[in-house]
Parts: C-alpha cells; structure tokens; sequence
C-alpha cells in the first residue's frame, strides 16, 4: 500500500508543478516574452501529451532528479539537501522536548487518576492544543529574547538558538503523545498481566517502568513518528519566525515566488518521510511486541 | 503495512458509540462541560449579534485616530475601548467581528469535511473489501501530505479569499472523520439492528443513514471538535502567512500579522487577538474532551 | 524505556551529523574583533550584481565589487574608482584611464581587458542582465591599451556615467570565463574593499580584502567582518536589533522608528532616499483586454479617490513627501510642474466611475508590499468610491513579479531607480515598453528613449516634461510619495545614511 500511496502523491505533485502551473512560465521567468515561453515549452517537451510527461517525471524521481528550481536554477534535491539538518535539528528538539513533558506527566497522570496531577496534564494538554503556535512565538520573541534577553531569537548558530523555536513547536506536538501515554498506561496498568505482577510482590516503581511503561510507549512511537512527519509540514510558521533557514523557510519562500518543482518536492520528501517512519513504527512495534499488537486489535 | 487503522487516533470503544443515558443531566453537572459550553454561547453570541454589539464599523478607517492605546493605559481615547489599529480602526470591533470570521470558517470547514469524511468512512465500513482498501489508501495518501503546505500551495495557485480558506481547509481535515466513521461502522454493522435493517430490505441510504450514522454519533462530534479548533488555528496560521483571510476583513490572525512589527511598544495588540484566538481554541477542545468524557462514561 | 532510548539515539546520531554543519559558525560579536551583523529580509540565489537587483543585493555588491567610478552620495560628483581619469572623446565615446596595480581578491592583477570583457558580455541582452536600461546603451567596449578603456555607446548616452558608477562593476575575465556565470554569482570574485567569505545557509559574510588599493573613493574598511542575515519577519528584525543580536537592520516601519528611539542601547533615523512609491494602473490590459483600468476616466477616478496628503502625513513618516509624477524630484529630468495633479476628490471620482459605466465599483487586484498599513489604508480609500480591490500583500521580489508577469491590475510599488539621479532611470525604467510598462504608450517609450540618448540638457529636459505630461495626463499611474527609509541600529556605530539608500560598512566604524 505505501507504494500506492506514493503514486498518488507523486500524482498530485506533478499535477501541482506541472497542470496548475504551467512550468515554461516557470523557467522563462519573469522577463520572458511569449516567444520565450513557447520555445522554452518545445525544448523541454511541454507540448507533449501528460501522460507521457508523467511517465518521463516519475523515471526522473526515481533516478532522485526531482528537478531545477525556477528561481535559482539549482538542483531540487541539493537545495533540499542543504537545509535538511536544520529542519532535522528543530524537529528532534521539539519532538525531545514534547516528549520530555508529555512522558513524566503522562504517567503520573495515569498513576493517579482524577488529582491534581491529572488535572494538570488535561489542561496542558487542552493548553497547548490551543495555542496558536506562531502567536507563541512572537510572545516567546517579546518575553525571553527582547525583555529578558535570555536566549537568542533568530538563527541556527548555536544549541541555545534552538530552545525558543523547540518551544513553540514542541508545545504543538506535545498533547497528543500525553494524552496516548496517560490512556495507554491507564489500559496497561488495568490489564491482567500488570495485576498479576502486583499481586506478586514486585516494587510498584520497578514495575510502572519496567513493565508498563514499556507497553504503554508502543503506540507512542507510532504517534512520535507520525508527528515528526508533520512536524516538518508545521515548521514553515517557526522557521520564518526564527528566521531558521530550513524547509520550511524554503517552502514559504518558493510558495510566495511559485517556485512549483521547489513546492512539489518538498511535498514529496514529507510524504515519503511520513510513510517510511510510520512503516518503521509498525515494524518496531511488531518486533517489540508482537502479543500485545494482537492483543490491540 | 501502513493503513488508516494503525494511525494513533482515539477511536471509540464499543460502549463509547451511543450516548448514554440521561446525558443531559449528567452533563448539567459537569464542570467542564459547563465552563467550555459558556465560553462558546458568548463566542456565538458575539459572532451573531457582531453589528449590536460593536461600537463602531470595523472598516471604518481614521488614519488621524492611529495606534491609541486600550483603556488600561495613560494615553486612551473613550470611544476606543481597546484602543484603535495602525489605520485608526476600533479594535474592539474589529475583534468582535473576527468571532463572525472565526465561527464561519470553524463551521464551514468542519461541515464540509465531516460531509466528505463521514460518507467514505461509511462507505468503506459498510462494504469493506477492496473498497475500503480502496478507501483506506486514500486516507493514508491525505494523512503522509502536510496539511499546511498544501493550504498553502493550492491558496497561492488559486488566490487567497474567505471561501477559498473554507473550501481548503473543508477538503483537507476530513481525515479523521474518516477514520473514526470506518471503525465504528464495522462495529456497528456486527449488530443486530443493522443485520435486521439488511434482512428486511431496507434501501442502502437507509440503513447507511438511519440505523448506522446515529448509532456513531457520539464519536464523530467529539472529531469535530478537535477539527473545528484546528480549522480556526490553520485559518489564523494562513491569514498569519498573509495567505488566508484577505485584507481588511478583520481576521484574529490576519489582526496579529497586522500588529506584530508593534508588538515590542503596544503589546496589547498581539496579545488581545491572540488571546480571542487561544479562548475559542480553548472552548472547542475543553468541550471535546467534556463530549469525551460524558459518553465514555468517567474515560478520558 | 530501553527501546525509546535505543530509538532516540538514532534520531540523536542524525541530529549530530546535523549539529556538525549547523554549528561551525562562529558567535558573531561585534566592537571587539571588529565585525557587524546585519538583518536583512530577503534571501537570493545569487550574488552576481548584473542579476542580483534586489536591494540588500545591491548594497552587497558595492561592498564586495568595485566600479569604474563612484558617485559621491553627498555631492553626487563622480569620483576615482578603480579609473583615475575619464572623458568623453566624442558624443558616443567614453574613455577611461585605470589604476594600475589594482587586485583582485585571488590576487591577480586588473587590465582593460577585464573591463572590457564584462561590459561587453553584460550588454548582450542574450546573457540576462536584469536591469536592461544600465547596459543596453553600450555598443561595445574596446580596449586601448593595458590600462586604457573606451565604451562606444549606440546613441548619446547622457546618463551613461550614472551606469558606469552604479550598476557597472567590472570583473575578473579569466575567472568568470573559467568558473562560468552561475558559479560565479555562488563565489564571486571582484575588485572590491571586501570578499565573499562564505555565502548560503542564510548567511552572506564579508571580510576585508587586504589588498585593497589606496586612493580610490571607497575607505579601506575599518570594520573587517560583515555578516549579512537573512530574518525574513520584520517583527524578529527588530526583535533582534533591539536584543543586540544584530547591529543594524532597515526597512523598519515609521512607527516603530519613532518608538525604538527610546532603546538606550539604540540609535534611529528616518532618512529620504532617491525611491518612490506609487500605484501602478493596468491601462494596457495586461490583466484582461478591456478591463475598467484600461479607461481613463477610471484612471483619473482612482486618482480622486486616494487621500495621499493624509497617508504621507501620518503612515510614512519622516521627510516623505507627496509626489505629482512619476520620478524622483531630485532627478535630473523630473519637472513637478509639467505633471497635471489630481486632487483628493472622492464625488470627482465616483463621477467619473459613473461617466465610464462603473457606477457601481468594480473588482480589482492590488498588489504590494513593504508596508501593509499603507496598501490597506490606500484599499480603504478605494473601496470608499466603490472599488473593491483584493489586496496581495507579498515580499518584495514576488510582489513585483506578479505586477510584471501582468497578474494584478494595481500594484503599490515602489521603485528605487538603481539610486540614479537621473530621469533615464525611472520614467526610461517604468515606461520603455518592458514589462515594468503597464501603460505600453509608445509614444511616451519613444520620449523617454530620445531624452536618454540626446546631450543637450535643456533638450532633454523639455522631453521628460513631455513624456510627465502625457503619463500624467493618461493617468496610468497613481504617484504617492517619496520613501522614507528607516534604520536602526547599535548606537556605538559611526553610521550616517545615505540618499542613495546604499548603506557603506566601509565607511562606518566602531565608536
């Protein structure tokens, strides 16, 4: 099925960068008379029929060529490339520190059910969904860069230039995973195994995060791996914010110059990421616990 | 292998999907229920009586009356509660009139991807088989795009305007309808009702809307809260991105990309939209979990 | 727990592999290893400056490349550059004596030859010089001797100095010709008071060329380092001068000039330059045949209907100025009074929608960017007489773009003549029948192309007043105002601003 997935997705990127866009505006330019235009169109075989380009555009993808940016008339791939670490940086901060907040409240939350600590991680969770996030920004800009001058605000120099945009998008990601870590322990720690353990003895802590814990996070890596996927998608708003030169950066300028084999790309490259890690999930999982992913269905 | 099932969604249980009884009483004494619903009744009211309940017009322009600050500081002017914009607009009723903004866009969305949403979840539960791989594969292909991207792209192919934001973001949520629609179908057929409803002959419409569709309507209203709060966040994320709701429409997001190069000397101006947008975010998602709660009976 | 562990450690190899590029720049300090920081908003592809017209680009490019000759933005005389000397042998022949000993940044030495060589591959239109006015009036240029060049221009070229020391800088022939133009425009190399170190990854940095000869107009820098950052959001721009992050930014908001004066760490101005702003109007149909702006009477209607006195007053600030034509005042060419002026009239204007068939308004695009506040206000005013007019507001080189590649029926631009004192480059730029053009009046093109290619002044002169009169007249656009640029920035740094809108790090230094 992933395969199909990614045809259709290569589908619609290729209706995006080639039907809704006409590509020889594209590589003409902006300067371009229509003679331009339409010698440009014959040399690069835009007149011909669609399927035929479409059969010619997914041997390309398959060689990795995922094209020319209109604008600089650079290689697709290497821009990508280049701006990936970044991007890959601001999403494993973000997803660490999601992760960070959601796990020790989460279970704490599980452990003691309907107190205040329970309380708390509903409404951080309801919080944080409800933020909007590049509002969240521009607060952290004004409190800790501006007023307290404590962290940097823009840029990717240094670790510290991280921790105002893992913030707001951390603060993004981080409700789901809580929610799926308090239910899946409260399922875990209700279920006969966990009981049986108790009744023989076994320390309480030992066996929250011995056992438990361990079966609880499985769903939680299906959902981590999902996030980071869309994390990539969500950061085009943080990383103009934070002027972070990543992917999204890249999206939002390509996006406002219609810089369309940029835009598709991109779209592509987050839809493959998305499919692999959720398939990884799925394989983890299985290989962790293959009883207890039965035992889900 | 990668289909909609294994995306970690809350999907029902099987006591989750009619409501139980004597909803109404119990939901009259739950706290949440009752905070979140306020919330949203003034939202709606607001929205609704918006031309009552400004003080001014909120396109009305006065470039002399710029940038006043709102009552709580030295430099107020009465008539501006909360002070005016960069063009001397009241911001007071520019916010009143971003709830109509908000509310239509958080409706309009949601119904349109709860239509799509429910009819394919419906479908592929009522006939599973290839058609719901068929369908499956359409749900995965939505959940591995970016949703913001694509807005994006497609507001930037097509030029940004209040209907555009609606019908993106309407074609965009539904997966999660999808998803929860599927599952409780294939609960919901196992039983009885809907065996009997096929036995006596009863048309497809029939059965897919009368027996199946109210018996999984617990779920799909606490999905639609959690898309609504979504649509109004991504309306806000585009208006932000200067490619949503269009100038001089008085959007919260629109409103806060307006203000934020003056946020560092009138903070109020971020902070006051950015507020009204967190508040009804906030209603949306508490009454989500309280629906949650109250038919789930005590499950989170 | 083991697992998320095992898992973590994974995605925190990548995030180390990631951390090994992200990290290698240095903190940027600032008066204690000499070196600034700058913000700016736009990111581009290149740093060749005959494609690279944007204006961060351009203020890059007169740092790192040098020219013939420079004009002094103060005096606006022409000054020794990389020529000490130059004359006009006849109407069409310019020539030009170099300074011997000049280097370029590889350390090899500059001839006739290389000048020679870039002005001639730049004037064919085939290599895509962005800005076709500054080198299409060059025929060929030819070499004399060593250190002897001559330009032989098609016509007379009155404005031709004004090219050669603003938009002609002269490069390395053999090294252009090696690496080819795009490589060129990744590592440029050139004759200029500073070298592109790095360039990529949101960051352009300068360092001082050590070679830099003596003598010329351009200061040998006493700031070594100058690190250009690219911050798109206006509000983190200013976030980031006022937490010290950067030491200079511009474009910042009128409003917020004002108000970052009581930053005690910073210093602000708002100070004229050579750009000005106005409406473009569809008259040629670009954006559908026959669509209202095509009328004139809807052009004029538009004209009433802008009260351009209170938007000067109030949202651009400083010595902005309202405008009756479509150039600079200070422009050489510019004559106020041939421009027929239309006063704020909004009964004038719904008249005349009404006299055009458009009593009840029509629909509209406008496109603009830089200041929102403005764009919206000029919508306002223009939804009063019944216009209703969907407002795209972009950055600045997509926004120009969809004026130019015909998608919007107004644009309020602005245009900053290459910071050229001279008619030839606004009117010459805006109305040659390009797609700058939205009025595509040839008669008007025919004007401004004989005012650039006659000598006599005065001849001159009464041609741009024709060619103001007819534009007026026509209505094909909506003049504004003049632009005021504001800038802030660390108050320890000797920094004056410029008319021309080109700030000179060479010539700033540390208190």
């Amino acid at each position: 099925m992933a395969v199909v997935v990614m045809m259709i997705v290569s589908i619609i990127c290729f209706v995006l960068s080639n039907v809704a866009y006409d590509p020889a505006v594209g590589i003409a330019g902006a300067q371009a008379t229509d003679e331009d235009v339409a010698l440009i169109r014959q040399t690069y075989g835009f007149d011909r029929p669609l399927p035929s380009r479409f059969i010619d555009y997914l041997g390309n993808l398959a060689q990795g060529d995922l094209g020319v940016s209109y604008l600089s008339k650079r290689p697709v791939l290497d821009m990508i490339l280049e701006r990936l670490p970044v991007t890959a940086m601001l999403a494993f901060f973000s997803m660490t520190l999601a992760l960070a907040i959601a796990l020790p409240i989460g279970c704490a939350a599980a452990l003691w059910p309907n107190t205040i600590i329970d309380r708390l991680s509903q409404f951080l969770a309801v919080a944080g969904q409800a933020i909007p996030n590049f509002w969240a920004g521009l607060l952290l800009i004004v409190l800790f860069g501006v007023q307290l001058r404590w962290l940097p605000i823009s840029g990717s120099d240094t670790y510290a230039h991280f921790v105002l945009p893992a913030i707001t998008l951390g603060t993004y990601a981080m409700p789901p995973l809580m929610r799926l870590i308090r239910a899946g322990m409260i399922d875990v720690l209700g279920s006969d195994y966990i009981r049986t353990a108790r009744a023989m003895g076994i320390q309480p802590l030992k066996l929250t995060f011995k056992y438990a814990l361990k079966n609880a996070v499985l769903p939680v890596i299906s959902l981590s791996a999902v996030q980071l996927g869309f994390m990539l998608g969500g950061s085009i708003v943080v990383e103009s914010i934070f002027a972070l030169n990543g992917i999204g950066y890249l999206a939002w300028q390509s996006m406002s110059r219609s810089d369309m084999p940029v835009i598709q790309a991109i779209v592509l490259m987050i839809s493959m990421i998305y499919i692999v890690l959720t398939l990884l999930a799925d394989l983890l999982n299985a290989y962790m616990d293959p009883r207890l992913r039965s035992a889900r269905k | 292998m990668t289909t909609a099932a294994t995306i970690p969604v809350p999907l029902p249980d099987e006591e989750q999907l009619i409501p139980r009884r004597g909803f109404w009483r119990r939901a009259l004494s739950h706290r949440t229920f009752l905070f979140s619903a306020a919330i949203l009744l003034i939202i709606t009211l607001i929205a609704i009586f918006a031309p009552m309940l400004a003080p001014h017009d909120p396109y009305l322009q006065n470039i002399a009356m710029r940038l006043k600050p709102p009552f709580w500081h030295d430099k107020t002017v009465a008539e501006h509660m909360l002070g005016t914009d960069q063009l001397g607009r009241d911001y007071l009723s520019r916010l009143i009139y971003g709830a109509r903004i908000s509310m239509t866009i958080a409706i309009g969305a949601t119904l349109m991807s709860a239509l799509i949403g429910i009819t394919l979840g419906l479908i592929a539960g009522y006939y599973g088989g290839w058609i719901d791989t068929a369908i499956s594969t359409v749900i995965t292909t939505r959940l591995s795009m970016p949703i913001i991207l694509i807005a994006l792209a497609v507001v930037a192919l097509i030029g940004p305007s209040l209907t555009v934001v609606i019908v993106v973001l309407g074609l965009l949520l539904w997966d999660q309808f999808a998803v929860v629609t599927r599952v409780a179908t294939q609960q919901v057929c196992a039983r009885d009702y809907v065996t009997a409803a096929r036995v006596i002959g009863s048309s497809l419409p029939h059965i897919l809307f009368r027996e199946i569709l109210p018996n999984i309507r617990a779920p799909l209203i606490v999905v639609a809260t959690v898309e609504m709060a979504q649509a109004v966040l991504l309306e806000a994320a585009l208006s932000f991105l200067g490619l949503g709701v269009q100038a001089p429409l008085p959007s919260w997001g629109l409103m806060l990309s307006e203000a934020k190069t003056s946020m560092f000397f009138s903070p109020w101006m971020i902070v006051l939209p950015g507020s009204c947008l967190f508040i009804l975010a906030l209603g949306i998602n508490l009454i989500g979990d309280a629906l949650r709660d109250l038919t789930a009976g005590g499950r989170g | 727990m083991m697992k998320i562990r095992k898992y973590s450690r994974i995605l925190g190899f990548c995030a180390a592999l990631a951390g090994a590029t992200a990290m290698t720049a240095p903190a940027m300090a600032g008066p204690e290893d000499q070196s600034i920081t700058i913000g700016m908003g736009e990111d581009f592809p290149t740093l060749d400056a005959y494609i690279n017209t944007a204006r961060d680009g351009v203020v890059i490019s007169m740092h790192v490349f040098d020219n013939l000759i420079y004009r002094n933005p103060k005096t606006f005389e022409y000054e020794p550059l990389l020529a000490t000397s130059w004359e006009y042998i006849d109407d069409k022949t310019l020539e030009f004596k170099l300074r011997e000993g000049v280097t370029f940044h590889d350390g090899s030495p500059l001839t006739a030859e290389d000048v020679a060589f870039t002005f001639n591959y730049w004037a064919d239109p085939a290599n895509g010089a962005r800005v076709q006015a500054s080198v299409s009036w060059i025929d060929r240029t030819e070499v004399v001797d060593d250190y002897t060049v001559r330009i032989h221009s098609k016509t007379p070229a009155p404005a031709a100095l004004e090219f050669v020391a603003g938009s002609l800088p002269v490069y390395p022939s053999d090294y252009f010709q090696k690496v080819g133009a795009k490589e060129f425009g990744q590592k440029p190399i050139a004759a200029g008071p500073y070298k592109v170190e790095s360039f990529g990854d949101g960051l352009v940095k300068l360092v001082a060329h050590e070679g830099y000869y003596e003598g010329g107009a351009k200061r040998t820098p006493s700031i070594k380092t100058v690190n250009w950052r690219i911050i798109p959001d206006t509000a983190t721009r200013i976030a980031e001068v006022i937490g010290g992050g950067v030491d200079w930014v511009w474009n910042v908001p009128s409003d917020q000039v004002e108000q970052l004066e009581v930053v005690p760490t910073l210093d602000v101005s708002l100070a004229s330059t050579l750009r000005i702003a106005m409406v473009t109007l569809d008259a040629a149909g670009r954006t559908g045949e026959g669509n209202p702006l095509t009328d004139v009477r809807v052009r004029r209607a538009v004209n009433h209907a802008i009260d351009r006195e209170t938007i000067v007053a109030n949202l651009v600030g400083g010595d902005g100025q309202v405008i009756n034509v479509p150039c600079h005042p200070v422009q050489f060419g510019c004559d106020q009074d041939a421009a027929v002026v239309y006063d704020y009239n909004p009964e004038k204007a719904k008249e005349l929608l009404a006299e055009a068939g458009y009593a009840d308004g029509f629909s509209v695009k406008l496109g603009s960017y830089r200041d929102r506040a403005r764009a919206e206000a000029v919508q306002s005013y223009l939804a009063a007489v019944g216009i209703k007019a969907d407002l795209e507001v972009l950055q600045a080189s997509p926004s120009f773009s969809s004026w130019r590649e015909g998608k919007i029926g107004m644009w309020y631009g602005d245009w900053g003549s290459q910071s050229l004192a001279d008619s030839s480059a606004s009117i010459g730029s805006m109305f040659d029948g390009s797609s700058n053009d939205g009025a595509r009046n040839e008669k008007v093109s025919a004007l401004a192309k004989e005012a650039a290619s006659v000598m006599n002044p005065d001849e001159r002169k009464a041609k741009y007043a024709e060619a103001i009169k007819i534009i007026t007249e026509e209505a094909y656009w909506v003049p504004m105002h003049t632009i005021v640029m504001g800038y802030a920035y660390s108050n320890t740094l000797a920094f004056e601003p410029t008319l021309d809108e080109l700030p000179r790090f060479y010539d700033a230094s540390w208190k």
